[in-house]
């Protein structure tokens, strides 16, 4: 599937179904000042594969980032949703809305996409979490992703960053 | 300037003033909040120093390298033609790199045009994302067939050249052909792996016929080839140049085997 025929039906039902994560233990790289790790993921049954990314600044606590990338075919990836931390302002073109230093969760929306905008272009503001590790908790609760306890794992990078 | 010119001049000044905003944080850095976002719609990470010169370091603490690895290897910002752009472009803005990290320091009467520029800088380094691979051979082979006809002259090269009475010979062409010497100079770009292995399997079929020429390869990267290719190629080719970079032995030896 094209990402341009994304229609919001089909990001609800790419976003909620049942995933699995498949690397057992990911390995955290540091890069460019921000450690990354990327855990390959499937959906239950199969049909679809997921990257579930994390990336931590090393220098600036707030600079953070966890999201997932659909693959739609492949030669085209498409990131279903981000949750950022507060390091950056955000604005929504379509909305005419901004808003400051705040927590935000991108979310791929078919307006966006219909436009030619990036399909993850449409964010909100949220107070679910306030750093990386319950940032990924929550990305992987809401997108029903289950596989291993991913906090404990995160926990020991958060402690060796800051 | 007209009344109406500078009523518009004065709104606009204050249109811009009220979309850059300062927080300041507690490790001494100051966010810098501008217009400038990436197309996702998240501002440009954009922080101030004061130097103890009395200027500023402005800094993006290497979120620009973060935000483009959501979706690329940055790794590949580090080789090839991604690294030559990404190089010339911080050259160009005055930009340095320190380990992804990209900054300027300035003057503090530097400090308003100097934000701007940097925010360009941050733009282009961006747009290197649409450079994508079928992109950076295209550039290639324009840029190669360029500097071949500078060399030799439009009238005297031919593109995608097929070699007289050969066995499918429609099926095993040279890029380029350097025409009008005693044995036709044929020419191949290598950008890529798999192209370094066609070239290996033309040159071969058309020796292997006994076709006369000469035969030269132009590589993108040659350090970007795996050296098994390399090798394969190495034997059976005249010569190599290893990049476009190399313009002055391109001429040299294009001139040497046309003289042959």
């Amino acid at each position: 599937m094209d990402h341009k025929s994304l229609t919001d039906s089909i990001i609800d039902r790419l976003l909620l179904e049942p995933k699995l994560i498949k690397t057992r233990r990911a390995k955290d790289t540091i890069k460019a000042k921000h450690m990354e790790r990327n855990y390959d993921v499937s959906s239950a049954d199969g049909s679809n594969s997921y990257t579930l990314i994390f990336r931590q600044s090393t220098v600036i606590p707030e600079n953070f980032s966890c999201g997932l990338i659909w693959h739609a075919n492949p030669s085209n990836r498409v990131i279903l949703t981000r949750y950022n931390g507060p390091g950056h302002p955000h604005s929504n073109p379509i909305e005419d809305e901004q808003f400051e230093l705040s927590c935000h969760i991108h979310r791929a929306t078919e307006r966006y996409v219909s436009i030619g905008r990036k399909a993850e272009h449409y964010a909100v503001k949220t107070d679910k979490y306030k750093n990386a590790n319950d940032a990924l908790i929550c990305l992987m609760r809401d997108c029903n992703i289950a596989g291993f306890n991913i906090s404990e794992e995160n926990e020991k990078s958060q402690t060796s960053l800051f | 300037m007209s009344a109406g010119v500078e009523n518009l001049e004065h709104e606009l000044c204050r249109a811009l003033c009220a979309k850059v905003t300062l927080h300041e944080r507690e490790d001494g850095n100051i966010f810098v909040a501008t217009p400038f976002v990436f197309p996702d719609g998240d501002s440009f990470s954009i922080y101030l120093k004061r130097l103890s010169s009395g200027g500023f370091r402005i800094s993006d603490m290497g979120s620009t390298m973060m935000q483009l690895s959501y979706e690329q290897d940055i790794d590949k910002f580090k080789e090839g033609t991604r690294n030559r752009v990404f190089n010339q472009i911080l050259s160009e803005m005055g930009i340095n790199d320190e380990d992804g990290e990209l900054f300027i320091e300035i003057p503090a009467h530097h400090l308003a045009s100097s934000i701007f520029q940097f925010g360009q800088a941050i733009t282009r380094v961006h747009d290197l994302t649409f450079l994508n691979r079928v992109q950076v051979e295209s550039t290639f082979y324009d840029d190669l067939k360029e500097t071949l006809s500078s060399i030799v002259g439009e009238d005297r090269l031919k593109t995608d050249y097929t070699a007289p009475d050969i066995p499918n010979a429609e099926d095993y062409r040279a890029d380029y052909a350097v025409l009008g010497a005693r044995k036709p100079l044929l020419i191949w770009g290598v950008p890529s792996q798999a192209k370094a292995r066609l070239a290996t399997i033309v040159m071969q079929h058309l020796q292997q016929n006994k076709f006369q020429f000469r035969s030269m390869v132009v590589y993108a990267d040659m350090t970007a080839i795996p050296r098994a290719d390399v090798s394969r190629l190495t034997t059976a080719a005249n010569d190599q140049i290893p990049s476009l970079e190399e313009r002055e032995a391109l001429q040299n030896k294009i001139l040497d085997a046309i003289a042959a």
